[in-house]
């Protein structure tokens, strides 16, 4: 009988972001507290520079940018969060909302957004997600006005955010954004840096090996330099996505290796073991959960 | 459905048709007239012999389809002509080669194609025809209707039933007497609720063939399912609202005695409650 070698709070922490003490929060230049079913949590913003910001607040973290003619935001993540997420803009600039992105379409990042289309903003997604939501209908979650396929540039006067879509990899609906200007790009969930897969290293509705295709075009296409994660803190060195591939692409090939090797299927996953990977953030909790998903992709093609 | 813990934990399932339960050796049990249900616990198919030739459903894997073709020529010497598959998940749909290689063609739901491309797989033959909503296959004698529930355990299952016949062909929407697999990756556990209270309410037929298990149950294994999946998720849903964590969820997570004896509670129930615990609060 199978014993998984799970802390589920462990899992839960993970979805709401509090995995990677690693990377330092900043001082909190701004802090209005907030209220939200996981405790009081405060909005913190930290310049990126070329009129790029990231905000975590509500147990996510999100992005916006300020160019000539407006603002583009990124996630809501919870009508909370939203309304400070607000708040923290408005102590930049007072210039309009006129986009707003989601990254892919769970409720953890896209709720809220109807504080940002009441500033008028105009709500963009992959056109992928649209299925979700309408077959998961959320009040809190705002339909997106306008859809794109592949790539699509947004911009707000003199700053561009560009959206791009590799693939199905965390979600089949994930939406990268690029800002070019700094060569900075925000990754919700796809990559949290430095870690395994997290949420109890299930991937549920994850695509185990179009994950690595994934990134490998993100990073032979972008030249980006840093990356912002959904969770967790402000940015991560470009190298954080290669690791994160690098992992990937080594646990389908040992689950591959040991499946091949004719192991019982209830043992594949407990002979996993990636030492090299061993500092990553969750690799003790996770590994085998993140490996039991692999077989099963392995086992059923999905 | 994937049954990766078979075996072993077989003999903890406390049921009577349990305890003569032959896992691996595989078998032909004619259902209705020239309606037969091939395979063994680890997979199961339906193949349907007409005045015309045969239609044979998921060759599973190229030894399956091996077996199969062997069993279909101890019933018939009728060539099999058409090939249907259940859904797209690989432990169903691989080594159809060997039909191919005699003139069938291969059906499956159109949105199954989507998972093909994504995911190729050497000993996958591609559908030749696709359906998108309730069909027909008309061979000879016999009609095999094709029914879609739309999306539930994957979003291209469909469920098949030869007609003048009350026995249904439902692969892994319902493993008889059997919890579901604890990951349900690609599932939706709302839509395949519903899919099985429509199934419920359908009338015009009393016994099925699943995908794994024995050949064949009677309809009362899927209200059982279907109360399982009810009983799943309003105890998750329950723990959410009165704030119960995640992991209060996963160490706790108790169905009653009916769903105990059901074939593999203990081993995916707390992995089922963590997916359903997603489903309520990421929408997925």
């Amino acid at each position: 009988m199978t014993r998984w070698p799970v802390a589920a709070g462990a899992a839960l922490a993970v979805l709401f972001g509090a995995m990677a003490p690693a990377l330092s929060q900043p001082a909190a230049e701004s802090s209005p507290g907030i209220s939200t079913p996981f405790g009081r949590l405060s909005a913190v913003t930290t310049d990126l520079g070329d009129g790029l910001y990231t905000v975590s607040a509500g147990g996510a973290r999100t992005v916006f940018l300020v160019g000539d003619d407006g603002v583009l935001v990124g996630d809501p993540i919870t009508p909370e969060a939203a309304r400070a997420i607000l708040a923290e803009i408005r102590k930049v600039t007072d210039k309009p909302i006129k986009y707003m992105v989601y990254s892919h379409q769970h409720w953890d990042h896209t709720l809220g957004g109807q504080v940002f289309k009441d500033e008028g903003a105009e709500i963009w997604s992959h056109e992928a997600c649209l299925v979700h939501f309408y077959r998961s209908p959320h009040p809190n979650v705002v339909l997106p006005d306008r859809t794109f396929q592949i790539k699509h540039v947004l911009d707000v006067g003199n700053a561009k955010a560009e959206l791009l879509y590799f693939g199905p990899n965390h979600s089949d609906c994930t939406t990268f954004l690029y800002f070019p200007a700094n060569k900075t790009v925000h990754i919700v969930d796809t990559v949290q840096p430095y870690a395994v897969s997290g949420a109890g290293g299930l991937m549920n509705d994850s695509y185990p090996k179009l994950f690595v295709d994934s990134l490998q075009m993100l990073e032979d296409n972008v030249p980006f330099e840093r990356m912002v994660p959904g969770h967790g803190g402000p940015s991560a060195p470009r190298e954080a996505v290669t690791i994160r591939r690098e992992y990937q692409q080594a646990l389908l090939d040992a689950v591959k290796a040991e499946m091949d090797k004719g192991t019982p299927n209830d043992q594949v996953a407990k002979n996993i073991s990636l030492p090299q990977f061993k500092d990553l953030q969750g690799y003790d909790q996770y590994l085998t959960a993140n490996a039991q998903r692999i077989f099963i992709y392995y086992r059923i093609g999905w | 459905m994937l049954r990766f813990l078979v075996g072993l934990t077989l003999v903890t399932a406390s049921p009577a048709w349990a305890q003569s339960l032959d896992l691996f050796t595989k078998a032909t049990t004619e259902v209705a007239p020239g309606v037969y249900s091939y395979g063994a616990f680890t997979a199961r198919s339906l193949f349907v012999v007409t005045s015309d030739g045969v239609i044979a459903t998921d060759p599973v894997s190229p030894k399956n389809a091996a077996d199969m073709r062997a069993a279909i020529a101890e019933v018939t010497d009728q060539p099999v002509k058409y090939v249907v598959y259940s859904h797209q998940h690989w432990d169903h749909v691989l080594g159809g080669q060997i039909f191919k290689d005699e003139g069938a063609t291969f059906i499956s739901h159109q949105n199954c194609i989507t998972h093909f491309v994504r995911h190729p797989n050497d000993d996958l033959v591609m559908p030749d025809r696709t359906v998108s909503s309730d069909s027909e296959l008309t061979l000879g004698d016999k009609t095999l209707k094709l029914m879609y529930f739309g999306p539930n355990h994957g979003d291209c299952m469909l469920v098949m039933q030869v007609e003048g016949t009350d026995v249904l062909y439902i692969n892994d929407l319902v493993t008889p007497y059997s919890v579901g697999l604890g990951f349900m990756p690609d599932y939706d556990p709302g839509e395949w609720l519903r899919t099985l209270k429509e199934l419920e309410a359908m009338d015009g037929w009393t016994e099925f063939v699943g995908g794994h298990g024995i050949p064949v149950a009677p309809k009362e294994a899927l209200s059982q399912r279907k109360r399982y999946m009810e009983a799943l998720m309003a105890e998750v849903r329950a723990g959410i609202a009165t704030g119960k964590r995640l992991e209060d969820l996963y160490d706790t997570i108790e169905l009653g005695e009916e769903f105990r004896e059901m074939r593999g509670y203990d081993t995916h129930i707390r992995r089922a409650a963590e997916r359903i615990y997603h489903y309520y609060t990421m929408g997925w």
